[in-house]
């Protein structure tokens, strides 16, 4: 069983706004030097996921493959020492500066390159542009099946097994392998890494593909093969002055709100 | 005695004194691969690990979990076997408090006490991190680096080692007749570097040959490996061994230099025949010259002893009355005597020793200086070991290594 | 870009197309008025009665499987049938509610048809002739406008970004058949497991009370279930508490997780994380309840109150039915 999850570096999530600058003119969001780059959380618990099939007993070799330059060796690293077996690091130039369709086009290639790789998993979107589109379109471009929004993930047979949530309550699905699920947050906590697993995490293999490597010609990924067109970034300005309800005591509070609520005709 | 002002820090909450910390070097990712102990801080005999000295000859290793790690015991034995961490740890076990010195430790004063070069300072000035990053991105010193005077000193520390005799394994594996020597290797491994050994010599005109990425490893002669106090250690004053002090089990030879205290110990082979490992056939070897035929390895240090108390530096000091204080230690068991001079050597007297004394851990030692007379002072001490060897021991060698001459401490008293 | 107009995939709920489906309709109508072509929609369950309502809320065609049974979605299925309708209608864009089943149907469905994506935008607006589309990203702190290279582009659109038309019941348009092709299942529902819901739903709620990690614990939930009770709400989470077990996960609001438009919203207990208002920033009118003043959601709500919602809850429960118990016996 090989399990290829695919994971991306962003900005710490977790990091306050004010870390954060947006330049307008360049188009482009700038972290504050020192922002802490990490896993994009829903990838973490995509790998979270492939460590538990593991753990019930499937003798799984777990591949983590990222897109991203040298920097983002540091997230294989990471998914290493949470246990995964070995990585793959796509840092060619000619894949930067895509979208998520050039993206997913990269990963496919080198999922294909993998040629065994039975499961696909990855975050249900990343904590940076927070699309949602990669794990779905990597399906369509290798013709797998698709379960998204997994917070239960199990190998059945020769099939896989999911719960996938809806808006009150979850499914449960079933596909033939291969297949692509994409993971939510239900999942649960994803597992720090171990001292014995950090340690191990320094020997693992990572393979380092370049374009050439994945037979992606001049236009097959990054910028040039990319079919959004960024027009505009910014911050939304925020609404306008907020009105504090004051009061001795919060008792005091609470029905100076009412108040307010009833004048407004709110209640 | 002028006095210093004394540095602080926040211990455990509460405003302290400072405490003693290696000097590091580290490599690009922050990681210490060699450092000096600020061995004039030191107050006692164990110096804490945050103050142990480190070399390494070829590159620190990634580290092994201890439960993934496992020694290899093999060749002349009846009983090749292997043993993992818990397996060594069930091992009737052993203490050893012992000096680690860098075979290289005070080089430099080889020079200056036998052609007037600059005189080093007991205070290190070494540039560790610039070292570290001359030997992660594989620069080549200059000429004038390599030949400029030696300038280490602070490589040595002392500490209490907890492990199995390297003899109870042995045992376990039963020697076969006709074995002579002990290969321990460790799991790092590299491409040894030839600018340390020019700078070593003080002269690149010598070819050193190039025997590609190999493990660090040591042929131990069978009596001193067969030594109690020859021990495989898992403990470092009172922890688990730290990861750049060679964890999970380092090989401790007391009263030999650093070189053969293998780190990263994972293979222990008995063999019948000496091999030639590069790091006692090329480098850490006698000799009077690249050249000469006969180069026999380091083994057993010479007799040692350092003033520590006051220091050049601490110059000019006032007329009365001042405490004389170092430590002496030998590589071939305890110090019984330590000797003081005020007149170059004409006249001797003898210090107070502090107990305990000790095979392998050195003597810290104290003598009582009442001066009168504003001028320049020469302090000098020599020191004697149990088996009757009185320093100086090693004559002046090609590496320069092993020194263990008297050096003096020039004082000027003034009147105050 | 095409003037082949728009295509809405609607959904269904009761046998009734959603609010959501009716804001797109909305959404897709002023966009078809500005640059030309049908607006169709695509919804595979529609009977006869949910094609008219469709129509009366501004449809002029609907594609429909002619099997409304089969009403629950199945992501195969759907992407094969909605592609093939999309090659019938041929439009310039599809529109879908950002609902689990559309952020999962939309993006596949962009990838089969050679189509450009967006997810969750919360606004679409016709420039020089072509569609930009606006969605939040960065956990919702900023928002990035894109427009396509592509003839055809797929969005999703979150709730509560725009009106539906007033109901016109004598609105005409067609109805098409496009069967379904079950062949095309390889993914299959062996169970579909539903909570049984509260009262009222998050997303249709008039007024949600919602609780983060400064209710200190699950016990807070029991608090703004007494405010919800008095006002008729609906209780929600951000986040946090969700994912620390203190309640279901079916609970949370934000950019993953449940989008609200209340008029009433208060947020308790909440810092005001970007996360958090991507999923409740249209609310009309929010009142923020927190121990932090320097917390962000004071940036956008419109009363704030700044102390222990234990104690402050309570009172406001006891001062409303106070106030309308006064009403009622019309003393002011």
């Amino acid at each position: 069983m090989h399990i290829v999850v695919c994971v991306k570096q962003v900005p710490n999530p977790e990091a306050a706004f004010s870390m954060f600058k947006v330049d307008e003119a360049a188009k482009k969001v700038v972290p504050a030097s020192g922002l802490q780059m990490v896993m994009s959380p829903f990838d973490e618990q995509a790998l979270e996921a492939a460590l538990r099939i593991r753990d019930a007993g499937t003798q799984a070799r777990i591949t983590v493959m990222t897109v991203g330059t040298e920097t983002a060796r540091a997230v294989l690293k990471h998914g290493l020492a949470m246990g995964a077996d070995d990585g793959v690091l796509l840092p060619d130039p000619a894949f930067q500066d895509g979208d998520a369709y050039s993206t997913a086009r990269v990963l496919s290639a080198a999922i294909g390159k993998l040629a065994d790789c039975d499961l696909v998993l990855a975050g249900r979107q990343a904590a940076d542009w927070d699309a949602g589109i990669v794990g779905c379109g990597i399906a369509e471009l290798m013709q797998m099946p698709v379960i998204t929004f997994a917070r239960d993930v199990r190998l059945e047979g020769r099939g896989v097994r999911v719960e996938r949530v809806v808006e009150n309550g979850f499914d449960v699905v079933e596909a033939p392998l291969p297949a692509v699920v994409t993971v939510s947050n239900e999942l649960g906590a994803a597992r720090a890494p171990t001292l014995r697993e950090t340690m191990r995490a320094a020997r693992k293999p990572v393979m380092v593909w370049s374009a050439a490597d994945l037979g992606l010609k001049e236009g097959e990924a990054g910028a040039r093969a990319a079919r959004r067109i960024l027009e505009r970034l910014f911050v939304p300005p925020k609404k306008g002055a907020c009105e504090l309800v004051e009061g001795a005591t919060p008792e005091e509070q609470g029905s100076n709100l009412a108040q307010r609520l009833r004048q407004a005709k709110l209640l | 005695m002028r006095k210093r002002e004394i540095e602080g820090d926040w211990i455990l909450g509460w405003p302290d004194r400072k405490r003693p910390e290696i000097i590091p070097g580290k490599d690009a990712e922050g990681r210490v691969i060699n450092g000096r102990a600020p061995v004039t801080e030191l107050a006692g005999l164990i110096t804490p690990i945050e103050a142990y000295y480190i070399v390494n000859q070829l590159e620190a290793p990634e580290p092994v979990h201890p439960y993934d790690w496992k020694l290899s015991v093999k060749g002349e034995v009846q009983r090749p076997f292997e043993l993992d961490f818990e397996g060594l740890m069930k091992l009737p076990g052993r203490s050893v408090r012992a000096v680690t010195e860098c075979a290289g430790n005070d080089a430099g004063f080889f020079d200056y006490l036998r052609k007037g070069a600059k005189k080093p300072s007991r205070i290190n000035q070494q540039d560790m991190q610039k070292r570290a990053e001359q030997r992660v991105k594989g620069e080549v010193p200059s000429n004038e680096e390599i030949s400029s005077e030696s300038t280490t000193t602070c490589a040595v520390s002392a500490g209490e080692f907890t492990g199995v005799p390297l003899a109870e394994v042995l045992e376990r594996a039963g020697i076969k007749p006709g074995a002579v020597c002990i290969r321990a290797q460790g799991f790092d491994t590299g491409h040894p570097d030839t600018a340390v050994i020019y700078r070593s010599v003080g002269t690149r005109n010598f070819e050193i040959p190039d025997p590609g990425v190999i493990h660090y490893e040591k042929a131990l002669p069978l009596e001193k490996a067969l030594d109690p106090d020859t021990i495989l250690a898992w403990a470092q004053n009172g922890e688990y061994l730290w990861h750049v002090h060679g964890s999970p089990v380092r090989l401790i030879v007391p009263g030999w230099s650093g070189n053969w205290w293998v780190k990263w110990v994972e293979e222990i082979e008995v063999m019948k025949a000496m091999p030639k490992p590069f790091y006692q056939t090329e480098y850490f070897v006698y000799g009077e010259s690249a050249q000469d035929p006969d180069k026999p390895p380091l083994m057993a240090m010479g007799v040692r002893n350092i003033i520590t108390e006051p220091l050049d530096e601490d110059s000019p000091l006032l007329r009365g009355s001042h405490m004389i204080r170092g430590r002496a230690w030998s590589g071939m068991g305890a110090i019984t005597r330590v000797e003081v001079s005020f007149d170059e050597g004409k006249t001797w007297r003898d210090a107070h020793l502090e107990e305990p004394r000790e095979r392998w851990l050195w003597r810290r030692w104290s003598c009582l200086w009442e001066v009168d007379k504003p001028g320049q002072y020469r302090i000098m001490a020599r020191a004697t070991d149990e088996t009757g060897r009185v320093q100086p021991q090693t004559p002046w060698n090609f590496q320069r290594k092993h020194f263990d001459w008297i050096v003096p401490t020039d004082i000027t008293i003034v009147e105050g | 870009m095409s003037t082949g107009g728009i295509t809405v995939v609607a959904e269904l709920s009761r046998g009734e197309p959603t609010a959501l489906s009716r804001e797109l309709l909305g959404l897709a109508r002023g966009l078809v008025d500005a640059l030309g072509g049908p607006l169709s929609v695509a919804c595979p369950a529609a009977d006869g009665q949910a094609a008219a309502e469709l129509i009366a809320y501004g449809a002029d065609r609907v594609y429909a499987s002619g099997e409304p049974s089969a009403q629950d979605y199945d992501s195969d299925v759907w992407t094969h049938w909605v592609a093939a309708a999309t090659r019938e209608a041929k439009p310039g864009a599809v529109l879908i509610g950002h609902t689990t089943s559309g952020a999962d149907l939309a993006p596949r469905l962009a990838f089969r048809l050679q189509a450009g994506i967006a997810t969750g935008c919360v606004a679409i607006s016709a420039e020089g002739g072509g569609l930009q589309y606006t969605r939040p990203c960065y956990g919702g702190n900023v928002r990035e406008t894109v427009s396509f290279n592509t003839p055809l582009a797929v969005a999703t659109v979150r709730g509560g970004c725009y009106d539906a038309l007033a109901r016109d019941s004598q609105r005409t348009g067609e109805t098409v058949t496009i069967g379904r092709d079950p062949a095309a299942r390889r993914a299959r529902v062996l169970e579909r497991q539903r909570e049984s819901g509260g009262d009222v739903r998050l997303e249709d709620a008039r007024v949600v009370i919602a609780g983060g990690r400064g209710l200190n614990g699950p016990d807070g939930f029991k608090v703004l279930a007494e405010l919800a009770r008095e006002l008729q709400g609906a209780v929600g989470a951000s986040r946090v508490p969700c994912d620390l077990g203190w309640c279901p996960h079916s609970m949370q609001i934000g950019l993953t997780g449940k989008t609200v438009t209340p008029e009433l919203y208060f947020a308790v207990g909440i810092s005001g994380a970007g996360h958090h208002m991507a999923g409740c920033g249209n609310a009309r009118n929010i009142v923020a309840i927190n121990t932090d003043a320097d917390a962000a959601i004071y940036k956008d709500a419109r009363w704030g109150v700044v102390g222990d919602y234990r104690r402050i809850i309570p009172s406001l429960v006891a001062a409303i039915r106070e106030l309308r118990s006064t009403e009622r016996t019309g003393n002011s």
